[in-house]
């Protein structure tokens, strides 16, 4: 090839000036600074908890690190920054992808002698002196960068990682300015979907098995692999098939280059336009904490956020993509009301309101208090509950505020999502553990990692056959028959160990905190269990019966979920005024006078109480869709015009007073 | 397609027996595996092993594809499996596979039409004394040359497949620990 500059060996090291961009300010990525926040903050609390310390000296410095800690999560302690594609602090070390070295002194045989080593394999020691700004240090890691980048091709600018890659980060901070491989790089094909959610480009894998390792260790289904060998490593499912895991969209995340990118979010938009805000989570009871990430008032993509308590760093696949669903093209606009022709048409927000008032108040005068009924949202937040307490407790006097028919005992699981990572006998009753209640799956796997059994019974009958012992913790979901929860309960008491009942909805509880079901309940009520209440049944059977002249139904589709769907589906059919809140047409709102389309979780602010009761609180997020209010807006418009004009200017003001006191005052 | 018979088991079964954990088993469980797929490995056979041993598909994969003698493709009946290592080589390798290749009418890595032979160009046999070696299924022949080659192909012509290696009987019957 002539023309082509080929450097020499002299001229290469002279080329090793690296940018000054290197060191503990380097630009990181919000993971890499995630994993270096988890590493200090768990030294400290080590050296809180008094664990046994080993000390070393890194660049200099003295640090102390709880035994069995790494050397790079030693440097890393020690304030100095030492560049990581493979180390990841909720996996298993591998050394896989080279970059973590540094030069480490310690004793061997008898002799102090230093030499560079791959930091997040050796555990830190007593006396070992790390450097990792050495000359040889930086040879080191420019000459293992050249390799990585050696197959990697330089499509950066359509790579969706660009921008937020590891990769890049660790080029500019510690790699060589330019490369001495003229060669032909490896090729595949590009974008090669391999599931519903997940594209792989191998060209731009540098197989440092972040993935692998997270579907064997964290998801436990390991459903990714590694194949063939050396430069022709490759990662993928198993051979031929698709990588079908509900966790799949975290590997996209820790994916260190854009192997693995979102199918959702390709090329929606370049990561420095994506705002990142923080949420909670809504498709499902666990709560996880999340960064939407959005782009021009577009949510576009959704990213796992760090809460120990709940998620680690994990999301799954439901919430991962399914939020996508705030974008649909099916979502509600404008409310609607039923028009002379029986008929359901758009209007404008003025008229739908005035007439769900209008009948309110016609309702009331002429019927009696009683005529009115509401059901509690479960998908809403805490806020818009009690909200619609007060408009028909607390305006129209009626008693009738009721929730669900879920025939499960009403209180809170013992079994908290943390807790199961050390129970040592799980047993999971009639659910797909992984798709109904991830969080608390992702700790069964610690779990089983731990050497604790997990069994999974279709039925409670065979729940008999678990070998159940006090220590046995029972998760049971609340979708079963009162029956199912009797003789779940025989059969764990008689055992010594207690079950927990998992709810499904984001905010199952919430609308007991507002007043629902006669409960009027706090936290700590739902700890020790709520009794039994017949309210939904009752007020199902006045409207089925006509004593029931006007539902307001907020964000819940009684017909389509209700245990007793056919009571349910009778009733809604009756001859009430219904009202529904909804984001999308569903059985309920087909059926409804009014239908109100509210915000989705993006675009609204409240409180929900997760599955196990604990309390999160979110800001909107984007602004809500054109045509759609915020729920909570909408119960403060309606209690105005009904005569209550309240002191609410946010969620957070109607909050305090409900965790002190209830919420039906 | 499930090709493991109650005898296939009950081998697996005792080669598990000699390791402390049944992923330590996978290497020998795949040329039993190899063996019952007619001298490959389908991902069907991979999907087998990982079933029978209760390990995950894409581990058994990833080790039955790192191998190389581990056949990820159809084999010849035959497979002519000719040294090209160093010792060999000065000793004639190349020529001899070249010989090979027209005698056959196939080009080193390539199968007969009939699927009766391949001639294959293999890494190191450990026969470098009596260079050039080369191999067929599990026999070595060693200081081979032209005739060899005719001999063989000769012979081997009208047998049946022995392209499992290394044959049942040559494998301890019981390991060391």
């Amino acid at each position: 090839m002539v023309g082509t500059p080929i450097l020499t060996r002299d001229s290469w090291e002279l080329n090793i000036v690296m940018s000054t961009q290197n060191g503990p300010d380097r630009p990181k990525t919000a993971a890499e600074s995630a994993d270096v926040n988890k590493v200090v903050s768990e030294t400290k609390a080590a050296q809180d908890a008094g664990i046994p310390m080993v000390n070393l000296v890194v660049d200099g410095k003295p640090v102390s690190v709880p035994k069995g800690s790494l050397v790079i999560e030693a440097a890393f302690s020690a304030g100095s920054d030492i560049p990581y594609f493979c180390y990841h602090p909720r996996l298993t070390s591998v050394g896989a992808c080279r970059m973590c070295l540094a030069s480490v002194e310690l004793e061997m045989f008898g002799q102090r002698r230093a030499s560079i080593m791959a930091t997040c394999t050796i555990p830190a020691a007593d006396g070992m002196v790390v450097k990792t700004t050495t000359p040889d240090v930086k040879k080191a890691q420019n000459g293992v960068l050249e390799l990585i980048l050696a197959n990697h091709p330089l499509d950066c600018p359509v790579c969706d990682r660009g921008g937020e890659c590891p990769l890049q980060n660790m080029t500019i901070s510690y790699g060589p300015p330019n490369t001495r491989f003229i060669e032909d790089k490896r090729r595949y094909v590009k974008a090669l979907p391999i599931s519903e959610h997940v594209v792989l480009d191998r060209e731009r894998c540098i197989t440092c098995m972040r993935c692998t390792r997270f579907a064997s260790e964290i998801a436990g289904d390991s459903k990714l692999g590694l194949i063939n060998r050396g430069a022709q490593s490759e990662v993928g499912p198993f051979l031929g098939g698709t990588f079908d895991s509900n966790f799949s969209g975290n590997t996209i995340e820790i994916c260190p280059v854009g192997a693995l990118t979102s199918r959702q979010f390709r090329f929606k938009g370049r990561p420095w336009e994506v705002k990142s805000s923080d949420s909670i989570c809504t498709k499902c009871s666990n709560g996880c904490n999340i960064a939407v990430g959005h782009r021009m008032g577009e949510v576009v993509r959704i990213n796992g956020r760090v809460n120990e308590q709940i998620n680690e760093e994990w999301t799954c696949d439901k919430g991962k993509f399914g939020n996508a669903d705030v974008n649909a093209p099916e979502r509600l606009t404008a409310p609607l009301i039923r028009d002379a022709h029986g008929v359901l048409v758009e209007t404008d927000w003025d008229t739908a309101l005035s007439a769900v008032i209008t009948n309110m108040q016609f309702v009331s005068e002429n019927y009696g208090a009683n005529a009115i009924a509401a059901f509690g949202t479960t998908s809403g937040t805490i806020e818009d509950n009690v909200l619609l307490g007060k408009l028909i407790h607390g305006v129209f006097s009626s008693s009738n505020l009721a929730y669900q028919l879920t025939q499960g005992p009403r209180r809170l699981p013992k079994a908290t999502i943390v807790s199961v990572e050390s129970a040592k006998h799980i047993v999971i009753v009639g659910m797909d553990l992984a798709y109904d209640q991830p969080m608390y799956y992702l700790r069964s796997v610690k779990a089983q990692r731990n050497g604790a059994t997990v069994i999974t019974v279709k039925t409670p009958s065979e729940l008999a056959g678990a070998n159940l012992t006090s220590e046995s913790v029972v998760l049971v979901p609340d979708t079963l028959s009162a029956s199912d929860y009797e003789a779940i309960q025989a059969i764990s008491s008689e055992a010594g160990c207690d079950y927990s009942v998992l709810v499904s909805d984001a905010n199952g509880y919430g609308p007991y905190l507002a007043g629902f079901d006669g409960a009027d309940a706090r936290v700590e009520d739902l700890h020790k269990g709520l009794s039994a209440s017949e309210k939904a049944n009752e007020v199902l059977n006045g409207l089925a019966s006509g004593a029931v002249k006007h539902a307001f139904v907020l964000a819940s589709d009684p017909v389509g979920t209700y245990a007793d769907g056919q009571l349910a589906s009778k009733a809604f059919s009756a001859d009430a005024f219904v009202v529904v809140t909804s984001q999308f047409m569903n059985a309920t709102a087909a059926n409804a006078s009014v239908v109100l389309p509210i915000a989705s979780f993006a675009e609204t602010a409240g409180t929900y109480l997760n599955v196990d009761g604990q309390l999160q609180t979110v800001d909107a997020v984007v602004p809500p869709r054109a045509g759609t209010r915020p729920q909570w807006q909408v119960l403060l418009e309606l209690n105005a015009r009904a005569g209550n004009p309240l002191p609410v200017f946010n969620p957070s003001d109607v909050l305090p007073a409900v965790l002190m006191q209830g919420g039906s005052e | 397609m499930a090709k493991f018979t109650d005898d296939t088991k009950r081998r697996l079964d005792a080669l598990i027996a000699r390791y402390p954990t049944s992923k330590a088993a996978l290497l020998p469980a795949l040329w039993v595996a190899q063996e019952v797929y007619g001298g490959w490995l389908p991902p069907e056979a991979m999907q087998e092993v990982a079933d029978h041993l209760g390990v995950p598909a894409s581990d058994v994969a990833g080790v039955a594809t790192f191998y190389t003698m581990y056949n990820k493709r159809p084999v010849a009946n035959h497979r002519i499996e000719i040294c090209q290592n160093v010792a060999c080589m000065v000793n004639g390798a190349d020529e001899l596979i070249g010989y090979c290749e027209r005698k056959l009418g196939i080009h080193a890595g390539e199968m007969t039409s009939d699927g009766g032979f391949s001639v294959e160009r293999v890494e190191c046999l450990g026969a470098c004394c009596h260079a050039p070696a080369l191999m067929v299924g599990s026999t070595y022949y060693e200081n081979a040359t032209e005739q060899t080659i005719d001999k063989l192909i000769a012979e081997l012509g009208n047998m049946p497949s022995e392209s499992v290696r290394p044959p049942q009987s040559q494998m301890p019957e019981q390991g060391e620990f």
